[in-house]
């Protein structure tokens, strides 16, 4: 838990592409990554990013704001109800975005550990892969071709696992 | 693992693989002399190390990064205000070793003073590991390698990373490995994805082929699913039973997989959500009756058990046998039950199998048998009058279904009693005390005939049930559900939950070898 007196401290984040974003404190301590960086005091300055670009780094931001502000369920035990579903449909409306943007912030979630995002983008791309066949999967997710089955290890699996094909 | 005994025992090279100077700090003056120093102060370092661990071997080697790898390095050594970039190549010169193994030396190494010294000196050491089977050649690391280490660190060692420097975290994470494909995550997003969609999606490509194919994910998308069910208090919402010419008997349900038998002389272990069957060996027949059964997991061998008891030549006690799954073989148990009318199929909790079982005052008693100990104890019951009662489960708690099928019950003992803290008397718990139709706590949704399994007449019926009811639904003779106790009584229902588990392969080997799961059903 941050004191007071650090929540008002700011932090500036930079992307690839040099844009910077100045947050409070208590917004980047959503990442576990930039919690540690601070806890080390590494983090004096700005903090680049080079993996992360804007587009991504404000849309993590957007979602780390709204979650600072939220009560922790750890804080009291009966948090309001309309807190969680407040937050709910945030993180629903959050994640209406396409699959390249998604696969996006999941890699960046993952970088700067952000637990519930990265569970978050999860749910997302197993909703999205639900009920749909492999080709399809392979074109949503864009999977590397070289990892493909060679037609014979693809007819033998299709053949042992018919059952799911109904 | 045997390593995290005594790492430092193990003949471990530390490579020296390269210094690289971040740019902005190259334009500054005094480049050259800082490096020397720096060289000095690493030298110096190994030879500490090599006191420590007994090695010979110091290479100083060019390390090429890829570009990435590199950039991000410089990246974040800015971000950290450090100049310096240390790669390190750990040489294991242990041939033998295995990648688990050596992870757990590595972990050991960096808590030593190595690394100590390393994050002392620069702050924001980028450590960077490979294996290598010979001693001296500098082979490029493998990929893969890294990348299962890297993921292994993440996963396993996060705590143990920490303690060695907070940001250890966020820099153990290369943009590389993270970039361009979700395999990363691949696990978290597939375990929340049904039975039948992962299956299918095995022919994705080979990686999502070779993870879902393996034990290891069958476990933790089993463990995420049975979280989920306690969480949403669904445990026990899904049953299974077996019908067929009355021959059939489910015999037990555990992980997913169900164990069936006919006659208590064939078995059988099938997993009727990937259509997997075992056949298992017929037990050794010298005794003719085999009336005493049960199934469940041992987690202290990490597989499963068929429990049977025969009748002696005498008839006058069990002779029980076990076979383990992965084994197949049946072996006899060391001690006795010590008594004699045990009933059927037994109900699987708490890693044991009970049954009920009369003692020598003729007082209805519960018998269990523990799976990892193998040993027979009786477990006490809640004080209810002359009575007869069946066991069951509800909610993993084991419980007894007074129903008042039995006339002469006391009115005061009719309902569930539920258990609620295993093996403790004082928490048996009467659950529903006699409601109007108490019998209809749950009811059957929908069930789904699978195909047969054999050419005889067996079908297993997977029951989803969802809200109370009252009646008996259908006149089908195999489905209805009318009273718990009827259930499990008369018609050997089981709790039951989907799973990947498969009867053939289980363990820890991580079936990465891209092969194709060898059913042979």
């Amino acid at each position: 838990m941050s004191t007071s007196s650090s929540s008002s401290k700011k932090i500036v984040l930079k992307s690839a592409d040099n844009e910077t974003f100045e947050i409070d404190e208590i917004v980047a301590l959503e990442s576990q990554a930039i919690k540690n960086m601070i806890e080390d005091e590494c983090a004096d300055n700005v903090i680049p990013l080079g993996n992360i670009d804007s587009k991504t780094l404000s849309k993590i931001i957007e979602y780390c704001k709204k979650h600072a502000e939220s009560p922790k369920k750890d804080d009291n035990a009966d948090i309001d109800e309309k807190a969680v579903e407040d937050l709910k449909s945030f993180d629903a409306e959050f994640a209406k975005v396409d699959m390249p943007l998604i696969q996006d912030i999941l890699m960046a979630a993952n970088f700067l550990n952000i637990d519930n995002l990265i569970g978050l983008m999860c749910r997302t791309i197993a909703d999205r892969i639900k009920g749909k066949t492999p080709e399809e999967i392979r074109k949503i997710l864009n999977i590397n071709k070289n990892d493909l089955l060679s037609p014979e290890q693809e007819a033998k699996a299709r053949e042992e696992n018919s059952w799911a094909f109904d | 693992m045997k390593t995290r005994n005594n790492p430092r025992v193990i003949d471990v090279t530390l490579s020296l693989i390269g210094i690289f100077i971040h740019p902005s700090f190259s334009n500054n003056a005094n480049t050259s002399a800082t490096k020397e120093i720096l060289l000095l102060e690493l030298e110096q370092s190994n030879t500490n190390h090599n006191s420590i661990f007994g090695s010979s071997l110091i290479n100083f080697c060019i390390f090429r990064v890829w570009e990435n790898h590199l950039n991000f390095v410089l990246d974040f050594s800015v971000a950290l205000n450090n100049f310096v970039i240390l790669l390190i190549l750990l040489t294991l010169s242990n041939e033998n070793t295995k990648l688990c193994d050596t992870l757990i030396m590595v972990n050991n190494i960096l808590v030593g003073p190595v690394v100590l010294f390393l994050v002392a000196l620069c702050n924001c050491a980028f450590v960077y590991f490979s294996i290598s089977k010979a001693k001296d050649s500098m082979t490029e690391p493998s990929l893969d390698i890294v990348e299962d280490i890297l993921l292994r660190l993440e996963v396993n060692d996060h705590i143990r990373c920490k303690s060695v420097c907070k940001s250890w975290n966020s820099l153990i994470l290369s943009p590389r490995f993270v970039k361009s494909h979700i395999n990363y995550n691949l696990n978290e997003i597939l375990l929340r994805l049904q039975v039948k969609d992962v299956t299918r999606y095995k022919l994705v490509c080979k990686s999502w082929n070779s993870l879902i194919s393996s034990p290891r994910f069958a476990k933790s998308h089993l463990n995420y699913n049975l979280k989920k069910k306690v969480d949403n208090n669904e445990i026990g919402d899904t049953r299974i039973i077996a019908s067929g010419d009355g021959e059939y008997q489910v015999v037990g349900s555990s992980n997913g997989l169900v164990c069936i038998s006919r006659n208590v002389t064939e078995f059988l272990v099938v997993n009727p959500s990937t259509h997997e069957v075992k056949e298992l060996r017929n037990p050794p027949l010298e005794y003719e009756f085999a009336c005493v059964s049960g199934f469940g997991y041992d987690s202290s061998i990490d597989d499963y058990k068929v429990v049977a008891g025969f009748l002696n030549e005498s008839r006058t006690n069990y002779v029980f046998k076990v076979l383990t799954l992965k084994s197949n073989v049946w072996r006899s148990v060391a001690v006795e039950s010590g008594y004699d009318n045990l009933d059927g199929n037994g109900i699987l909790c708490n890693g044991a199998i009970h049954w009920t079982s009369f003692d020598q005052n003729d007082e209805k008693v519960i018998v269990s048998f523990d799976l990892s100990k193998e040993v027979f104890k009786e477990i006490p019951q809640p004080k209810l009058g002359p009575s007869d009662w069946d066991l069951g489960t509800m909610k993993d708690c084991l419980c007894i279904f007074a129903s008042p099928a039995y006339i002469y019950r006391d009115i005061e003992d009719i309902g569930i009693w539920v258990m609620r803290c295993y093996n403790v008397q004082e928490s048996w718990e009467r659950k529903l005390p006699t409601p109007a139709g108490y019998d209809t706590y749950k009811t059957m949704m929908d069930y789904n005939p699978r195909k047969d399994f054999f050419n005889r007449h067996l079908r297993i019926w997977v029951l989803e049930i969802e809200r109370p009811h009252h009646e008996h639904l259908h006149g089908n003779a195999y489905i209805f559900l009318s009273t718990i106790s009827d259930c499990n009584y008369n018609f050997d229902e089981h709790v039951f939950v989907k799973s990947l588990v498969s009867p053939h392969g289980m363990g820890d080997g991580d079936g990465g070898d891209g092969n194709i799961n060898d059913v042979n059903s």
